[in-house]
């Protein structure tokens, strides 16, 4: 079973590409090359990653933030390497240049 | 009922058992829209092998591929899609509102948008209903509501509330 699964779709007017990818590894990061095909974009980008300590984390009415979501910026480019923690879901956001 | 209303869009309702989909299929396909089916996986299908949940949504990938087979096969012509209107993790708590089933939910979702003839989906529930909805009415919300914001940019799959 591959630990790592991919979604990729780009909004209707084409200006945004989205990379949604899921790291199933219980134990260890994975580090993943994307590389953009058929469309420019912009090295501005932007990471939103939802993660926890353990896989057995869960929010609660007393401990709201032990699953929180991260945003982060990161540098794209036609080619560029990304690391997903372990036991993660991100969202990539590319900005394409017209 | 389309001779009112042409416009009207039929759901029949579909299952996890091809076998059913395929009698649903040769009866009505005809005149579908779409196929409904559910999603349900958690503690009594993955026994003690906690891989066997993030491993299940790939078997979902494969069972669409075989409706969509069955839909050439029965109802040749007809764009019939899928609307997976109920789906979830069937975990005891707090495992249902963890970052493991908050893994499994991010991989169903992308499988969603992989595969064409899923035109829909719904998780169960939106907010409260049972233990499982992915809010629970209050301040503060669960791990897979996070992920339900993360369909952006595919306005052809309507996720429904």
């Amino acid at each position: 079973m591959p630990y790592l699964d991919v979604a990729v779709s780009r909004a209707a007017n084409g200006k945004q590409i989205f990379i949604k990818a899921v790291n199933t590894d219980e134990k260890h990061a994975l580090r993943a090359t994307v590389q953009i095909s058929g469309a420019r974009v912009r090295p501005e980008a932007e990471m939103e990653t939802i993660t926890a300590d353990s896989l057995t984390a869960a929010n609660s009415f007393a401990s709201p933030e032990v699953v929180f979501a991260r945003r982060s910026a990161i540098r794209a480019d036609s080619r560029f390497v990304v690391d997903l923690p372990r036991h993660s879901v991100s969202v990539i956001t590319l900005a394409t240049v017209e | 009922m389309r001779a009112v209303d042409p416009s009207i869009r039929l759901i029949a309702v579909g299952d996890n058992d091809l076998n059913w989909d395929r009698t649903v299929l040769r009866i009505a396909g005809a005149n579908l829209d779409y196929l409904a089916i559910h999603h349900y996986y958690g503690s009594e299908e993955m026994g003690d092998d906690a891989r066997n949940l993030m491993a299940h949504p790939l078997h979902y990938e494969t069972f669409y591929n075989k409706v969509v087979q069955l839909i050439h096969e029965l109802a040749p012509g007809r764009d019939i899609k899928l609307n997976i209107n109920e789906w979830n993790t069937s975990l005891p708590l707090p495992r249902q509102h963890s970052m493991e089933s908050a893994l499994y939910a991010a991989r169903l979702m992308n499988i969603f948008e992989r595969n064409q003839v899923v035109a829909m989906s719904a998780v169960s529930d939106m907010v409260n209903g049972w233990s499982g909805g992915i809010v629970q009415a209050s301040r503060h919300g669960a791990p897979r509501y996070a992920k339900a914001g993360c369909t952006r940019g595919r306005p052809d799959i309507r996720h429904q509330p």
